[in-house]
């Protein structure tokens, strides 16, 4: 039996849990973005004094790394560097779109994953029942989108709801914390640890700089 | 009494540093300058933060190797809280908060310009208290009066643009690239500081501005380009001399009113702009002139680093002035 910790701050919303395999023994959350850096390390104490156990006792610190919150993003890396550098904990990197795909219901079906990047323009993934990842996720405009959805006849799918205004048919679809620990258990012992040293996070956007 | 062995790490702007002190000595200070806003003339938030993820751990494991210091013998861990750029500070307090809470040792958060005067403690010889500091970097332009490690208060500041800002941005209109004001320095060796007069503030008290200098530098070029459109490129060492001694001038006057009003003669100087070669020259004179003792740290504590943010927090150990680890880094504060 391994305990994972799992931090997301990428979104308005954090999530931090504690499981134990597939199980989850301790759960926080904040809804208030501007506290992320501050509360992470609140959580993370609660999380461990709650489960009972030590930091050496962790065998696995997962992170919900993008698309997202560019500071957001870099708040829980930042923070799960320096506590796997310390008890040379090893640490798995997760995209956005793998969560979420695990977490559709019915897979068996074209399926295009949309996320809000900014005003028409979104963090865009597409899976095939057969083919599988037939789009890697990449930052598309909204008027790029509509051929590519007609061709490959894709059924949307989002967490945010925010999404509803550009794509009304777009299926709403929640995240618990119990499916994303599932996820992470199961991919975990075949998943690539990531490098500790230079890992960044998963930005999908390049820095534009006009001169 | 145990050991108090720290790591310190500096991310409030474009460089990237981690030190380790043991007991007020510096024992590893690992600077990674981020060489990328060159390109762009000036420093750009969102790639700064993205090259403090990226180079933070490497840095930190440097100044531990460099040190012969192991994480299980630190005290604390100290970070710079504020002010700066607040994606920056914000990696560098994240992983400090995440290595002191499992390492389960306190924290301690440092003012990134207390910090600067405080890297005149760093080694001998070391002015007596009190002494002025004038502080004189991109960001920021003060002269602080010392009394102890950790009581300063601000006499004067710029109420507008930094001294290096002013440098830098002067340095722009001349084509020369950026970080312009080392390239200053350089040619205004060459050239007669007397050849061009630029306008001088008249600001009340110790405080500084540099807005109205840049303006007269602004007006002046492009009066003379319009007459001759190599006009910089003939005269370029004379305008470097020129601009430097300006600039020079301001801050020492400052300097000079400052010793005078408190008697004060331990004076110091901090922060990126005391390596320039005029700033130094203009010290030393003034310190044979007024019976001043001058102190200058070494280049690598003149410029962002966490050596300095090591030795102001080893005062702060001593003192048992910790941070909490529900504390925030702050873009903006004072000291």
């Amino acid at each position: 039996m391994s305990y994972i910790l799992y931090i997301d701050t990428s979104g308005t919303d954090s999530l931090l849990f504690l499981s134990q395999d597939e199980k989850i023994i301790a759960t926080k959350t904040s809804a208030l973005q501007t506290n992320h850096s501050h509360l992470i390390h609140i959580h993370l104490n609660e999380l461990l004094l709650e489960a009972g156990i030590k930091w050496n006792q962790i065998h696995a610190i997962a992170i919900q790394n993008g698309p997202g919150s560019y500071t957001g993003l870099r708040i829980s890396l930042s923070a799960a560097k320096g506590i796997c550098y310390v008890h040379s904990i090893p640490l798995f990197l997760f995209n956005y779109f793998e969560i979420i795909h695990y977490c559709i219901p019915n897979k068996n079906r074209p399926i295009g994953i949309l996320l809000f990047a900014r005003e028409n323009e979104f963090f865009f993934s597409a899976y095939h029942p057969q083919e599988g990842i037939i789009q890697d996720p990449s930052l598309i405009l909204i008027s790029d989108l509509d051929s590519f959805i007609e061709e490959k006849k894709l059924e949307l799918v989002t967490v945010d709801a925010k999404l509803n205004a550009y794509f009304p048919k777009i299926e709403l679809i929640e995240l618990t914390p119990a499916k994303i620990a599932a996820y992470i258990f199961t991919k975990i012992s075949s998943k690539k640890e990531a490098d500790l040293f230079y890992s960044e996070p998963f930005y999908l956007k390049n820095v534009y700089i006009n001169k | 009494m145990a050991s108090v062995i720290l790591l310190a790490i500096e991310s409030s702007c474009d460089e990237t540093s981690a030190s380790v002190i043991q007991d007020g000595q510096i024992l590893s200070n690992i600077i990674y300058t981020q060489t990328i806003h060159e390109k762009y003339g000036g420093v750009v938030p969102e790639s700064a933060s993205r090259l403090h993820i990226r180079h933070i751990l490497p840095v930190v494991h440097e100044a531990f190797l460099q040190s012969g210091i192991t994480k299980e013998q630190l005290s604390a861990i100290a970070y710079t809280q504020s002010p700066g750029l607040i994606g920056s500070l914000l990696v560098g307090a994240s992983f400090a908060k995440g290595m002191a809470q499992a390492l389960d040792i306190p924290l301690i958060a440092v003012n990134h310009m207390q910090a600067h005067v405080l890297s005149n403690l760093i080694d001998s010889p070391r002015p007596n208290f009190p002494f002025l500091c004038l502080t004189v970097s991109g960001g920021h332009t003060q002269i602080v009066q010392c009394n102890a490690p950790l009581d300063m208060h601000i006499l004067g500041e710029s109420i507008d643009d930094a001294a290096g800002e002013a440098f830098d941005k002067a340095a722009k209109m001349l084509g020369l690239p950026y970080p312009g004001g080392p390239l200053i320095d350089k040619h205004a060796k060459n050239g007669n500081p007397l050849a061009y007069k630029f306008a001088e503030p008249l600001v009340a008290d110790l405080n500084y501005s540099f807005s109205g200098l840049k303006t007269s530098i602004l007006y002046f070029l492009q009066k003379e380009k319009a007459k001759d459109e190599t006009f910089i490129e003939k005269n370029l060492a004379d305008l470097c001399a020129s601009i430097q001694y300006t600039i020079i001038k301001i801050l020492m006057k400052k300097l000079m009113l400052a010793s005078k009003q408190t008697g004060i003669k331990d004076i110091c100087i901090a922060g990126g702009v005391s390596a320039n070669s005029g700033l130094r020259e203009a010290i030393q004179s003034h310190a044979a002139r007024y019976r001043w003792n001058y102190f200058i740290p070494k280049f690598e504590y003149c410029t962002d680093n966490a050596a300095m943010i090591a030795i102001t927090a080893y005062y702060k150990y001593l003192q048992g002035e910790f941070s909490e680890i529900a504390d925030g880094a702050s873009a903006r504060s004072t000291f």
